[in-house]
């Protein structure tokens, strides 16, 4: 039975770190676990987990009705272990730098390592992935075109996330790249949020439109007031010269 | 409830926003041209004993180009619907030229222009030409 018990504790730990993790790596929630670095995160919040259990059932923590029964001893485990890894007794200011005096320093470095590994294992699967959707995308045609489109199908992203995801394309655009990279740079802007698989669709969906080496058949009434603006701005500012 | 205007239009105003910011050092040179040249027109202005409610108009537009607490598209739209005012009101003076007041203006509608020009905003940039055309 305290088998049992102990066990629960430990898969209500990882659970609360899988959500955790399901927050940070939106675009791929099932991928988290296939890479195997993602275990060794779950395994640290599932052992944490039992410590906070055994701390609350040997000192008999008082935390009201909830921690009355078993159950409720293990949801509390569960989710206090989460708090108990992030927490500190002191923060020591040395220099610049804060050091947190406590579990803290101890876990997070485990943390950062699984969580670093992981992001590694994940880019790799996404970058092979992605440079071979983004392969023939001319990313002038694509900057705006193709973000919108994928933001016009998902329902649920949030207007900070899609400012965020703006900001960063527009800065992409500055840069002096190669276009390659830009596209494939773009292509990983947007699958952060939509995923790969959406991704590809909607480059499916645009083809030809934003197609390396493609030219279009015809200019957009917009491109061609823009066009003309600019031509007027000119054409004023030898007069004033 | 995750709120949002439109299912895009986030994007687009962090693009824009984004662009305004790695822009606005650019625009920052352009505005401190057309306010040293507004300050050379006072100049010129008050030498010449022009009347008080030009400089009056011609002041209130240089402080509306200075005021920092402003975003910088905002106050140069600003700007320019005040001195399409000004020049309306004042196109005989201006116009008449004595060439060192119409030299004066023209340099700052070259300067506006090519805000504008650089900043690739819609609206700035029809500010602009109407400023130019009407001139």
């Amino acid at each position: 039975m305290e088998i049992l018990i102990y066990l629960l504790v430990f898969l209500f730990g990882c659970v609360s770190a899988f959500a955790e993790l399901l927050s940070r790596y939106t675009d791929s929630p099932l991928g988290i676990l296939k890479v195997g670095p993602s275990y060794i995160y779950l395994a640290i919040n599932g052992i944490s987990s039992i410590i906070a259990y055994c701390f609350i059932s040997a000192y008999q923590v008082n935390f009201g009705p909830i921690g009355d029964s078993e159950i409720g001893k293990i949801i509390l485990a569960g989710t206090a272990s989460m708090v108990l890894l992030r927490s500190s007794f002191a923060s020591i200011k040395y220099g610049k730098r804060n050091i947190e005096a406590g579990i803290s320093s101890i876990t997070q470095i485990f943390l950062n390592t699984a969580d670093r590994a992981f992001d590694r294992k994940r880019s790799e699967i996404n970058l092979n992935t992605i440079s071979e959707i983004m392969k023939n995308v001319d990313f002038k045609k694509a900057e705006k075109d193709l973000p919108t489109i994928c933001l016009t199908i998902m329902q649920n992203v949030s207007n900070e996330e899609q400012q965020r995801m703006g900001e960063e394309v527009q800065k992409l655009s500055k840069e002096e790249l190669d276009y390659k990279t830009k596209s494939i740079g773009l292509g990983v802007i947007i699958a952060r949020v939509t995923g790969p698989d959406l991704l590809n669709e909607a480059v499916t969906s645009l083809d030809k439109t934003i197609e390396l080496g493609h030219e279009p058949e015809e200019i957009t009434v917009e491109k061609r007031i823009l066009i003309s603006r600019k031509e007027k701005i000119e054409k004023l500012k030898k007069k004033f010269k | 409830m995750i709120e949002k205007k439109s299912s895009f239009a986030g994007f687009h105003d962090g693009y824009k926003a984004s662009n305004i910011a790695s822009i606005e050092p650019t625009l920052k040179i352009h505005l401190k041209e057309i306010l040293a040249q507004i300050t050379a027109l006072l100049d010129v202005l008050k030498r010449k004993n022009k009347s008080e409610e030009l400089i009056e108009l011609l002041k209130r537009s240089h402080e509306i180009l200075n005021n920092e607490s402003i975003q910088i598209l905002e106050r140069s739209l600003s700007f320019g619907e005040t001195f399409s005012i000004y020049l309306d009101m004042h196109k005989q003076i201006i116009g008449d030229s004595d060439s060192e007041i119409n030299q004066k203006v023209k340099k700052i509608i070259y300067n506006f222009l090519t805000l504008a020009e650089k900043s690739e905003d819609t609206n700035l940039s029809s500010l602009a030409i109407k400023l130019g055309e009407n001139f």
